[in-house]
């Protein structure tokens, strides 16, 4: 990119948009395993407020009852795969809106891209982790203030919508599902603890490298915008470590022809496993 | 639907850029190469100077690196050519001693120096009158214009007569021109380098916001190969591959910024030989690398002070911006740590001692109180014993006078423990007072010079553990201080906070705000992580 932006967040939109026509993309059939595999970690219900849950064994298997975590009355609960959209995990958002509830701005995504496919209704009421968002290395908040800043307007005389709301990034909307998850670089965590994600879009160089290194990433499609506008150091660490992926991996020039002319001042290269 | 242009924190928007870069088929590049034979003779008899001391005595190498300073500055920065310019060659000795000590083929070199240099003298700087034409011409055609250059070349831009620059024509860092909009021409000194002397952002080249740039440089100084980088395509503007692309065709899906270049040579020397000027920040970055030091950035803390930290080291630092629970926390060098953070260093007292410990602001009025004095009576005498007992400084007279300064973001001193030492002895207040001679431990000089080192944020404790216990200990103690931290933050650049009594640790937390992060400089070990004054650093500066 010719200067600093927030591209990322624009592509990450893109895949978001994506998302919601697909419908596998959610984390509704993968719940139920995750609760059996979560360890002793701490659940909410999404109709029962702030009430904490304890994961607990029942014959040696988790994620079949929980446990209230509340000091003056203890009591269990059983998951089943019938109720577990219920349950989530603390600190990461409802797998499935509670009913009535949806991702706003249905408006602005149909109209995000020219012939694009349908939306699946159901997807704008469930979660969905397998698009990443890398932010920037000085933390969550500096990455949100790039991404708040571009708006979309669509032609129904609704509100202009800033595109950190339409990312749907948990904690930035008020909204309590999320399609897309975000991985602090600063950091170094993810905002849920689910399987990799199958897309990671990187928000600048020092996200790029960490994502590219890390195991957590494994299996990932990355995309990694970067500003040409970098300190030099910054620059040819970049360089460097593409040049270092050569053993493993090979320029995709087919990939390379299908991607579209780009404007004056970006270039883009494609990198495939070999 | 539509997308609106976004505002990221800078005055022009990304899409602004692209619309920018979208209008322009070609940018241009005028080149000015100037020559004069008088400077030519003057380079090549400094270049051998600082060539053959570089490898000499302490005092040799530190004269040697003096003129290196200097000779970059007049490659790099429109001078004046007056009587300073024969200043560097002072710093030799006294003339007819000069073979005697150095050799003759130094003595040769610096009475050709001294004659070539007055020859300068006679008329103005011909990069001086250039860029007075070039600038009234801009200014009559009503053109936006900009100046890359070092911060510190800005007043000899500035004192160019009839050009009336104020400071916001001027772009001193890559964050300035992320942010400075698009304007019609950008004009740089010197050639284009990534690092040290005549530094400049790729992104001139990669991504310009101009359509014009104007380059004026001496005559064999060359851009370095490999500036103009696009580290996806791992393609430069200035050397690998097509020398006007930007990015390889081929490899990488590219729109190419095309760059038509205009060379105009000029001076009093065209038809000499041009050989005579060969590249001096070549030649000077191979004396810097073959010497034992290593790179560093620049954390400029305002605007006289700055400390040089290894690249991607872990750095205490405060943002005020982060969410809460985030603004304190180790931050890299080179990375994640910006212009607008603070930087946190420690000033501890003593641990070690085991007798007396040295409260900050004791010792220096006592020293400097004393040095006033001396200097008040007899200045040059005072010289003259701090050089017959050893200190054989350069500028010493302008040194002492700096020493006597009360204290700031530093205490003012000499840089050298034994120089303090022998400063001390001269002054007269060296041996032991009763107070301090009953805990029976240090001589004064050395709880001063424990005030000074402290000032300068130096850990007093020696050995890794030790430092590494110090920093858990002064994260646990801030850690509980944030909010008081960020309303200082909020208030002033930079601050103490006193460490409570009771604490693990006695002494204070200074937190200075990062005025600006620049890169290029070689520096030896001791020398990092110190505040120092920004024109001390700049002889580590390649």
């Amino acid at each position: 990119m010719p200067c600093d932006s927030a591209a990322a967040g624009l592509v990450t939109l893109g895949a978001v948009r994506r998302s919601i026509e697909n419908p596998t993309d959610n984390d509704v059939s993968r719940h139920f395993q995750r609760l059996q595999y979560g360890g002793d970690r701490i659940l909410r219900h999404r109709r029962e407020g702030k009430k904490r849950f304890k994961l607990s064994k029942l014959d040696g298997l988790w994620g079949q009852q929980v446990t209230s975590t509340n000091k003056f009355i203890s009591y269990r609960r059983s998951i089943s795969q019938l109720n577990a959209l219920d349950w989530y995990f603390e600190g990461e958002p409802f797998i499935e809106a509670a009913s009535g509830q949806r991702l706003p701005y249905e408006s602005v995504y149909k109209g995000l891209i020219e012939n694009a496919n349908k939306i699946i209704e159901s997807n704008l009421r469930t979660t969905y982790s397998g698009i990443c968002l890398a932010g920037r290395v000085t933390g969550k908040t500096r990455t949100r203030k790039v991404m708040a800043c571009p708006t979309f307007r669509c032609d129904c005389n609704c509100d202009d919508t800033r595109l950190d709301l339409l990312l749907s990034i948990h904690g930035w909307s008020p909204e309590m599902i999320s399609r897309a998850s975000f991985f602090n670089t600063r950091t170094k965590t993810r905002d849920r603890e689910t399987a990799p994600p199958v897309l990671t879009v990187a928000d600048g160089d020092a996200s790029f490298m960490q994502v590219v290194d890390s195991e957590g990433f494994g299996g990932s499609e990355i995309i990694g915008v970067l500003d040409r506008t970098l300190d030099r150091s910054r620059l040819d660490a970049v360089r460097e470590k593409m040049a270092s992926l050569d053993s493993w991996y090979t320029l995709d020039m087919d990939s390379l022809e299908i991607v579209p002319a780009t404007p004056k001042g970006i270039s883009c290269a494609i990198w495939r496993r070999r | 639907m539509r997308y609106l242009a976004e505002k990221v924190n800078m005055s022009v928007t990304a899409t602004e850029v692209f619309d920018f870069l979208e209008r322009h088929n070609a940018f241009t590049h005028e080149r000015h190469e100037v020559s004069s034979r008088s400077f030519s003779n003057l380079r090549r008899n400094l270049r051998m100077i600082i060539v053959k001391l570089t490898d000499a005595e302490d005092s040799a190498k530190e004269i040697s690196d003096a003129l290196r300073i200097r000779l970059s500055e007049w490659l790099t920065v429109p001078v004046h050519f007056d009587d300073r310019i024969l200043e560097p060659i002072s710093l030799l000795g006294d003339p007819r001693m000069i073979e005697m000590r150095w050799g003759a083929d130094i003595q040769h070199a610096c009475d050709s120096a001294r004659i070539y240099a007055k020859e300068l003298q006679v008329e103005e700087n011909p990069v001086r009158t250039l860029l007075r034409d070039t600038i009234r011409r801009l200014m009559a055609e009503k053109k936006r214009f900009r100046i890359f250059c070092h911060r510190l070349a800005k007043p000899h831009f500035q004192s160019i007569s009839g050009t009336h620059l104020q400071d916001d024509s001027f772009i001193h860092t890559n964050r300035q021109y992320r942010d400075a909009g698009l304007f019609d021409v950008l004009i740089k000194v010197g050639p284009f380098r990534s690092r040290g002397w005549s530094a400049a952002p790729d992104g001139l080249l990669t991504s310009p916001r101009f359509e014009t740039l104007v380059q004026i440089v001496w005559s064999g100084c060359g851009d370095e190969q490999g500036f103009g980088l696009d580290p996806v395509t791992d393609n430069s503007i200035i050397g690998r591959g097509d020398a006007a692309q930007t990015g390889l065709p081929g490899r990488s899906k590219v729109h190419r910024l095309q760059w038509d270049s205009r060379v105009e040579r000029i001076g009093d020397s065209l038809d000499f030989n041009p050989l005579i000027d060969e590249d001096e920040f070549q030649i000077f970055q191979r004396m810097a690398e073959s010497r034992d030091k290593r790179a560093a950035v620049l954390a400029q803390i305002d605007e006289q002070y700055g400390l040089l930290l290894p690249p991607r080291s872990q750095v205490l630092s405060f943002d005020p911006e982060a969410t809460d629970g985030e603004q304190l926390a180790h931050r890299l060098s080179g990375e994640n740590l910006i212009e607008g953070m603070f930087i946190i260093l420690p000033f501890l007292e003593d641990v070690d001692t085991g007798g007396l410990q040295a409260r900050d602001g004791r010792f220096s009025p006592i020293w400097k109180e004393r040095l006033s004095r001396e200097l008040e009576k007899d200045s040059l005498g005072l010289c003259r014993r701090l050089r017959d007992e050893g200190i054989n400084l350069m500028g010493l007279s302008n040194r002492v006078e700096h020493w006597r300064k009360p204290p700031t973001t530093v205490i003012p001193a000499p840089q050298m423990a034994h120089h303090f030492e022998i400063l001390i002895k001269v002054l007269g207040i060296d041996g032991k007072s009763r107070e301090l001679a009953s805990s029976g431990q240090k001589h004064w000089w050395q709880y001063a010079w424990n005030e000074i080192r402290r000032s300068r944020g130096e850990a007093i404790q020696a050995g890794q553990h030790e430092q590494d216990k110090i920093d858990l200990q002064t994260f646990g103690i801030l850690k509980s201080r944030v909010k008081e931290i960020q309303i200082e933050c909020e208030k002033r650049k930079s601050f103490k906070i006193k460490i409570p009594p009771g604490a693990p640790l006695q002494g204070n937390f200074g937190f200075f705000m990062i005025s600006a992060i620049e890169e290029g400089f070689l520096a030896p070990e001791t020398a990092l992580k110190l505040i120092c004054e920004l024109s001390e650093l700049e002889q580590w500066r390649v």
